[in-house]
């Protein structure tokens, strides 16, 4: 299996395993809200002594269990929604619990939202003592430590002003100076960090490393990534109220954003679905007798949930509901997933799986689940569906709705793959030393690739038996030489003879950028040639390279290396490509020719 | 929030005997941190008397003008011009309404202050609550302080009302008047601490507590006399505990009668009933108290 973030790391015993000594321990920590559409509905419920359930109960946290050591530093990540917030509300004690408890010690300072117990009407100073009283602050201690809250805010003149005439930025700031100077034991920041400037910003994160440093426990929820992994040692990851991941800060981010990811997938078919269904689109894909009828198609995940969007890799239960019309034997219903070309990746059916279905009378229904992991490359799948006879649907096929429903299947965390299949190979890999120590380079080229080299490369040879690699689409149609737009490139040739020559010239698409001199360098297998230098303006020369004697063989690799040239780089023109050279032929000469 | 917090939450709900017990625990506790929370306490009632006045020429000396106007009009615009006197009184002092008036109308005026300031704290601070973690007692006490203090500055007024006519009453009797109406706010704050939680959750409480207010100052002897109303009204009038307390106030200040032992146990008990029902639901609620704000 992939590492699918689905997996609770806190099972039984896990309380016991809790160190007595952490900073902050959370166990088995719930929270209900009631929702009422209608205060009658509460009075209703209060009157009966809640006899009638009149309310809508929203469980924002489901058994959160962890604990954090003095010192470390936590970062709580999650969607909008997923309970973050309530979590850190009841830390810090303005909510409580439905079930469970948290045991802390020391001063818990908080930054959780903005203009927190501040009155709009005192000045900064008179908020600063009023704020530090309620984080538990001596007057002596406010005393004491003023004149640093002060300077820390650097608000100036502004402390002495009333506090609605500052701007959002100016509150952050003298709500940090409060925290950064009442030296608690735990320091739970939210997103009130985003609002200051980006000064204040660093000078609040250089001020929590210190506070690190000076063993203060952090809890830190932010959705900016970089945060996160710059400032906490572990990360926690909410969703729907549940801890589903916890670990290091990277892994957990990924495991997010893939959960991201899923969701917003699964949102999108869904909805595409219901504009579908609206639109009664599925009627021209059904066909059957429909003796029975197929009354629902659902995929869900391994939480129960309706989705749409899966890792690769993760299970899956398929239920098919099929309603019997008239009383049928021998019932049969099978899925079939296709890929968004239509082609069949995998199908089967109950009488394939050897599973019986009794008798079913007319009326009833009959729900069949195929649970399944979905070891399936990353794409869109569509799913069919079918209910009939026997083994296969011609016989007596009942219904047969064709796609009906869209699968997205999301590359994994770790191991992204393409295809159709997932198929999680397992790699290793180990070091062969020396297998052809009694070859030459050209007898193991003649081994690989079991052929006669040509004694010439022309680009009219479109077949490139002798490519290696580095090649680039020609010119044009019709032409006659090819472009090198990698820096290295190399090629199979028949070496025996005294020179190699080359017809080329620089690469210049257009005649107005650059006119320097380009250097090639030639090596035969790790023998280097005479370097080359071609004039940045002549189009086409032949350039002549002698090959050394031991390298005259019927086998041979040249490498060759150009000074590639990015015109978007030296700020010519916009031409992002790296310009190299161009090739018309290649040949090995048969004798040295004069001059 | 103290220096030192161990938030130790219950799992399961508690038993009846854990609950009394916890009852008792909790209200050490929360008469402990309101005592830890002084400064807090007295800053929030230093807030709440500057804050109404944030800004203006006279400051805090509005808190002094306000009550002292009122106290003008009760003795000289009703007894001296509308000549309103008052029926059977054996005080020959022409200001014998006005001082009856003020000796049953500034206790109530602090009374319905402390109901309906209590009812609508959790709303009004709501950002308090959702935001900081402090004792929820220390709204209460601050309603309370804050009204206790209003309640002083208006009697003090009075006071000197009362000596430069001539009917300042003995200090005895001052004594016992206070008494009586430290009693009525502590009656006051067990109502408070009803119509407070209940409001939280049903917001109508608010309304309702005012119009019944009304209705109860109406229903009690305050700009009349008792002696105005029909034979069988005087006979259930002892059912409203406000018109007891109000008549205690009236014959303190206006005749300087004590009131009976009896009638001060029995108003003592009743009292405490209220603070500690008042209590039960508080501390059978409280802990939904920010869910709904």
């Amino acid at each position: 299996m992939a590492s699918v973030p689905h997996v609770v790391p806190h099972e039984q015993g896990e309380l016991e395993r809790i160190p007595a000594a952490s900073a902050l321990r959370v166990m088995q920590l719930s929270k209900e809200f009631r929702f009422y559409s209608h205060p009658w509905d509460r009075l209703v419920e209060w009157l009966s002594l809640g006899r009638l359930q009149r309310s809508q109960i929203f469980v924002a946290l489901k058994e959160v269990t962890f604990a954090v050591s003095q010192g470390q530093a936590l970062g709580i990540i999650g969607a909008n929604g997923a309970g973050k917030s309530t979590l850190l509300k009841i830390i810090c004690g303005t909510l409580y619990p439905t079930t469970g408890r948290v045991e802390l010690s020391g001063r818990v300072a908080s930054l959780l939202e903005l203009g927190t117990g501040f009155h709009p009407d005192f000045t900064g100073r008179q908020n600063i003592v009023f704020n530090a009283r309620f984080l538990g602050l001596s007057d002596e201690e406010i005393h004491e430590r003023m004149a640093a809250m002060i300077a820390f805010s650097e608000l100036g003149e502004f402390i002495d002003r009333p506090l609605r005439t500052y701007s959002s930025g100016m509150q952050v700031r003298l709500a940090f100076a409060v925290v950064a100077n009442v030296s608690p034991r735990i320091l739970i920041i939210d997103e009130a960090l985003a609002v200051g400037d980006a000064y204040f910003q660093q000078k609040c994160i250089r001020r929590i490393r210190q506070f690190r440093e000076e063993g203060v426990t952090l809890l830190f929820v932010s959705h900016d990534p970089t945060a996160v992994k710059t400032l906490c040692d572990e990360a926690l990851l909410l969703h729907h109220g549940a801890v589903i991941d916890r670990g290091r800060p990277e892994k957990v981010l990924t495991n997010y954003n893939t959960l991201i990811a899923r969701e917003a997938g699964t949102r999108d078919i869904l909805s595409l679905e219901s504009k579908q269904e609206a639109a009664e689109d599925t009627a021209t894909q059904r066909s059957g007798t429909f003796a029975a009828v197929i009354e629902q198609v659902s995929v869900r995940d391994t939480h129960g949930q309706e989705c749409r969007s899966f890792l690769a890799g993760e299970e899956a239960t398929i239920t098919t509901r099929v309603l019997c019309l008239e009383e049928i034997q021998d019932l049969t219903i099978g899925i079939l997933i296709r890929d968004r070309l239509g082609n069949d990746v995998y199908g089967t059916n109950t009488h394939h799986q050897q599973i019986e279905i009794p008798p079913c009378k007319a009326g009833n229904s009959v729900e069949i689940h195929f649970r399944l992991a979905l070891n399936l490359g990353p794409g869109e799948y569509h799913l069919t569906v079918a209910a009939h006879t026997f083994d296969v649907h011609v016989y007596d096929s009942f219904d047969w709705i064709e796609r009906a429903l869209v699968l997205k299947i999301l590359p994994p965390p770790a191991g992204k793959c393409i295809g159709v299949a997932f198929l999680q190979p397992t790699v290793t890999y180990q070091q062969v030393t020396n297998q052809r120590a009694s070859e030459s380079w050209g007898q193991t080229l003649a081994r690989i690739f079991g052929r006669h080299f040509s004694r010439e490369l022309r680009v009219a040879q479109t077949g490139k038996p002798w490519l290696l690699a580095g090649w680039h689409a020609p010119e044009g149609a019709g032409e006659t030489a090819f472009r090198w737009t990698q820096e290295s490139f190399s090629f199979l040739l028949d070496l025996r003879g005294p020179e190699l020559c080359l017809e080329m010239g620089c690469d210049r698409p257009r005649p107005h950028i650059g006119s320097e001199p380009v250097a090639v360098s030639t090596w035969i297998f790790d023998q280097p040639l005479e370097p080359l230098v071609m004039g940045g303006k002549e189009p086409w020369a032949v350039y002549r390279l002698s090959i050394p004697q031991a390298c005259r063989v019927a086998h041979g690799l040249v490498r060759m290396h150009v000074q590639g040239w990015c015109p978007a780089e030296s700020g010519m023109e916009k031409d992002l490509r790296i310009l190299g050279l161009r090739i018309r032929r290649i040949w090995v000469a048969e004798k040295y020719q004069d001059g | 929030m103290g220096k030192t917090l161990t938030a130790t939450l219950m799992q399961t709900p508690p038993s009846w005997r854990q609950t009394v017990f916890a009852f008792f625990a909790d209200g050490k506790q929360a008469l402990r941190n309101v005592v830890h929370h002084r400064d807090l306490l007295w800053q929030m009632v230093g807030n709440d008397l500057r804050g109404r006045y944030v800004g203006s020429f006279l400051g805090l000396f509005w808190n002094v003008i306000h009550p002292l106007i009122q106290i003008l009009i009760y003795t000289v615009v009703f007894s001296q011009l509308m000549g309103a006197r008052l029926g059977g009184s054996s005080s020959s002092s022409p200001y014998a309404f006005g001082i009856y008036l003020c000796a049953g109308l500034l206790p109530w005026g602090v009374f319905t202050e402390i109901i309906n300031r209590c009812t609508g704290v959790f709303w009004e601070n709501a950002n308090l609550v959702k935001k900081i973690a402090f004792p929820k007692t220390l709204l209460y006490a601050y309603v309370v302080t804050a009204s206790v203090t209003n309640l002083s500055i208006i009697v003090a007024v009075f006071l000197v009302f009362l000596w430069f006519v001539n009917a300042l009453p003995p200090l005895v009797v001052l004594l016992v008047w206070g008494g009586f109406l430290l009693l009525q706010v502590l009656f006051a704050t067990g109502v408070g601490l009803f119509t407070s939680v209940l409001n939280v959750f049903f917001r109508d409480v608010a309304q309702l507590t005012a119009i019944f207010l009304q209705i109860w100052f109406w229903l009690t002897p305050i700009v009349y006399v008792p002696s105005v109303l029909p034979p069988w009204a005087v006979d259930v009038l002892p059912l409203n505990i406000m018109a007891r307390f109000t008549s205690i106030h009236q014959a303190l200040v206006l005749r300087n009668e004590l009131p009976s032992v009896s009638e001060s146990f029995f108003l003592a008990q009743i009292t405490l009933g209220t603070l500690v029902l008042g209590t039960l639901c508080f501390q059978a609620l409280r802990r939904r108290i920010p869910d709904e704000l």
